[in-house]
């Protein structure tokens, strides 16, 4: 899986690209949580490139977010593709995250 | 040639031979001859010299000359005397034959005759007279000398003229039987020569002949041993004893080759005729994808007692067996091809394998005479379930091959059939999943040995066959024989190598499209690798959604069997079996991880705040979501979980 970085306005993008799995959900985990840890608040995670996620990968938006949130920040997520929309749908992520349709969407929500 | 060297030899020898015979008989009988007749003259010169003496006394002292003339004159007549002569007292000549005039060497021998003292007896000398000749002049004194002297000269030309005509008609005498001879030893000679010739000729013409062929006609040495009663009678003889021997001992040779190439070809038939007693040709059901089955026999000589078979019973039972027939050869093929016929006609009779072999066994004890006996093992695989239930009669224990392990089958103990009817025989069951094997082999396997008679072996094969699991039957019945062949590198193959390999391929069903085994390694990058088999899968059989599932669980359940199921940090395969009918997907999960029921896991609450959202437990609720049916067992120590999916046409 491959990792975009991006920032717009003050607002974190990382878009994801490939298989979000055991494997790289890893690798992900660490990354997110550096981030965090470096003082990002608002972050963006663009999944329009993203073409399967299991729950491990799943696990890591739930890491994120339950870390961001006690500090004042949020993750919003933006254009799911269909796979993943179903497995996002199945775990109930649609009521505990705010899923945008776009980029601009959830930047937009974050300003 | 033979004749003429022969011939030519001995007639060197008859004339060297006659050469020294003529050459040593004319010397001694000349000298003897010579000899006598000089004693002879000798003796009758001093009788005609005595006499012309004694007669001459009166006359000389009367000198009457004319009277001594007549009487020497008269003496010259007698042969051999070829002169007379009379001298007187003063030793003057007085009467003589010789004409015109007494020669001078004879006045000399004369004078030497004066001095000689007679004694009453004879003078003899050797004369030579020039122009005259040779002579034996004996000399008497007349008077002791006072009236004079006779000579009286002997001839000795003549003595020679008589020897020479001797030994002339010796040697004539010689020459004859000299002739004689050649012509005896050329008859000899001849006698000896032509049946050696007839001999030789006879041996040049056997070198060219063609003795496997009866004799024409009588040979043209037989009456030599007969005509000749010598040593080449008994060459002869003996040409004849071999010939008729050589000519035998060839027949003989001309038979035992051909009934050995009979034997040979028959043995060839006989090899063909028991080859299609066994089922050779793979795959033997193309329209089963259930199974995959494939066997070879490799007999050690020409035919062998080892078999294997299978058939169909009814439409969904197969029944295979395997045997070994003891001893080897031909006897042990007609035992083997009588055992294969009552197999199959057994098999269709009864459908379980305990009562084949007991009715099988009972058949062959019938008239077994020669007490032969062959070990039979013999299963039925159902082809539904992949349930196999088997019977073995003292055969070697077929091994029992998944990914899992290697093992011989349990033994259900039964005796080999053959020795006595009243013997039953039990059966037991195992069930075999999609790519789990079956491996039924004959001692000629693991006995065969290598030229340091060490034997291939049995965890040789067992390890074989685990290195070899994920293979094809072909493949694995193939690659046991090479082994084997690689193994016993030249030395003789001292039994039948036999061997079949059956491998379950997946329950029956006549819906059934496609059924794929996959093996995983214990590392999580293994389960991308997953993902791309069952997307192809999916592809193929146009299912893009529902194969998304199938790939996400599967992930899940193996991301946590490869996380937490194993206590050790060794590698671990886990199989994956994917099938798909009309309806729906089977995915089977089976690992040796510890014991683990994912079915068992709570619930999570997905109304939850995410704030109280536990992090874990979503995978398998994942599962619950993606999967229709799931299913969870624990067998031989392994963990299986059963997923079904309805098949959703994309």
């Amino acid at each position: 899986m491959n990792i975009h970085e991006e920032r717009n306005d003050g607002v974190l993008i990382l878009g994801l690209e490939g298989r979000l799995d055991a494997v790289s959900s890893k690798m992900f985990e660490e990354k997110v949580l550096a981030l965090v840890d470096g003082g990002e608040r608002r972050i963006v995670i663009n999944l329009s490139r993203l073409d399967y996620v299991s729950s491990a990968g799943l696990r890591v938006f739930l890491v994120a977010s339950k870390r961001l949130t006690p500090a004042g920040g949020k993750v919003v997520l933006c254009s799911v593709q269909e796979p993943v929309k179903q497995v996002f749908d199945i775990v109930g992520f649609y009521s505990i995250f705010s899923i945008l349709n776009s980029k601009d969407e959830a930047l937009n929500s974050l300003r | 040639m033979t004749r003429t060297s022969l011939f030519s030899k001995t007639l060197v020898l008859i004339v060297v031979l006659f050469a020294i015979i003529a050459t040593a008989t004319s010397i001694l009988s000349g000298w003897n001859l010579y000899r006598n007749l000089t004693q002879e003259y000798q003796s009758k010169g001093v009788a005609i010299a005595k006499s012309i003496a004694d007669s001459s006394v009166e006359i000389l002292l009367n000198a009457d000359v004319s009277t001594i003339q007549s009487v020497v004159d008269q003496f010259t007549e007698i042969e051999g005397v070829s002169y007379v002569i009379v001298f007187d007292g003063q030793g003057e000549p007085v009467s003589h034959t010789f004409v015109p005039a007494v020669p001078g060497d004879v006045l000399e021998l004369q004078r030497q005759t004066r001095t000689h003292i007679f004694n009453g007896g004879s003078l003899t000398n050797n004369l030579r007279v020039e122009g005259m000749g040779d002579f034996l002049d004996i000399s008497f004194p007349i008077l002791a000398g006072v009236a004079g002297y006779v000579h009286v000269g002997m001839d000795k030309s003549l003595i020679r003229s008589r020897i020479w005509s001797a030994v002339a008609t010796q040697q004539g005498l010689m020459f004859a039987i000299f002739l004689l001879s050649v012509l005896v030893a050329y008859a000899l000679v001849n006698r000896i020569s032509q049946p050696l010739k007839q001999l030789a000729t006879h041996a040049g013409r056997l070198a060219t002949q063609d003795f496997s062929e009866p004799v024409t006609g009588p040979s043209d040495i037989d009456g030599l041993p007969k005509k000749s009663r010598d040593e080449v009678g008994e060459l002869a003889e003996s040409f004849i004893t071999m010939e008729r021997t050589l000519r035998q001992s060839v027949r003989e040779l001309k038979e035992t080759t051909a009934a050995k190439e009979r034997i040979e070809s028959e043995l060839k038939i006989a090899r063909e005729i028991q080859m299609s007693m066994v089922p050779k040709l793979f795959p033997p059901f193309p329209l089963r994808p259930e199974f995959d089955l494939y066997a070879t026999l490799v007999p050690a000589r020409e035919v062998g007692g080892d078999f294997y078979d299978f058939l169909f019973i009814d439409d969904n039972r197969l029944c295979f067996a395997i045997g070994d027939v003891s001893g080897k050869g031909v006897p042990a093929s007609l035992f083997m091809a009588v055992t294969t016929t009552l197999f199959r006609t057994t098999a269709v009779r009864v459908s379980r394998p305990d009562e084949i072999l007991f009715l099988l066994n009972r058949e062959l004890c019938r008239g077994n005479e020669s007490c032969m006996f062959v070990t039979v093992f013999c299963a039925i695989l159902d082809i539904r379930t992949g349930e196999v239930e088997y019977s073995n009669g003292g055969h070697n224990l077929p091994y029992f091959v998944s990914h899992a392990e290697t093992r011989p089958l349990r033994n259900t103990g039964g005796m080999a059939l053959g020795f006595t009817e009243d013997v039953t025989y039990r059966s037991e069951k195992i069930m075999l999943r999609a790519g789990d094997g079956l491996f039924l082999y004959t001692d000629g396997v693991t006995e065969a040995m290598d030229e340091g008679e060490n034997q291939f072996s049995e965890p040789r094969l067992e390890e074989f066959l685990q290195q070899a699991n994920g293979s094809s039957a072909t493949e694995i019945i193939r690659g046991a024989v090479d082994q084997v062949r690689r193994h016993s590198a030249g030395a003789p193959q001292s039994d039948d190598i036999t061997a079949l390999s059956l491998k379950y391929l997946l329950p029956a069903g006549e819906t059934t499209r496609e059924s794929i085994v996959v093996e995983l390694k214990n590392n999580l990058p293994e389960i991308e690798r997953l993902a791309r088999i069952t997307d192809d899968f999916g592809l193929r059989h146009q299912l893009n959604e529902t194969s998304h599932n199938v790939k996400v669980a599967l992930d899940e359940i193996l991301t946590n069997v490869i996380s937490y199921a194993y206590d050790d940090a060794r590698e671990h395969i886990i199989v994956i079996r994917l099938s798909l009918d009309q309806e729906k997907w089977t995915v089977e999960v089976e690992d040796d991880g510890r014991p683990f029921n994912p079915l068992n896991a709570p619930e999570p609450d997905t109304k939850q705040l995410l704030e109280e959202r536990p992090i874990g437990g979503l995978g398998i609720h994942l599962v619950r979501k993606l999967i229709d049916e799931l299913e969870y067992r624990r067998q031989n120590n392994r963990n299986i979980l059963t997923m079904r999916l309805k098949v959703k046409e994309a």
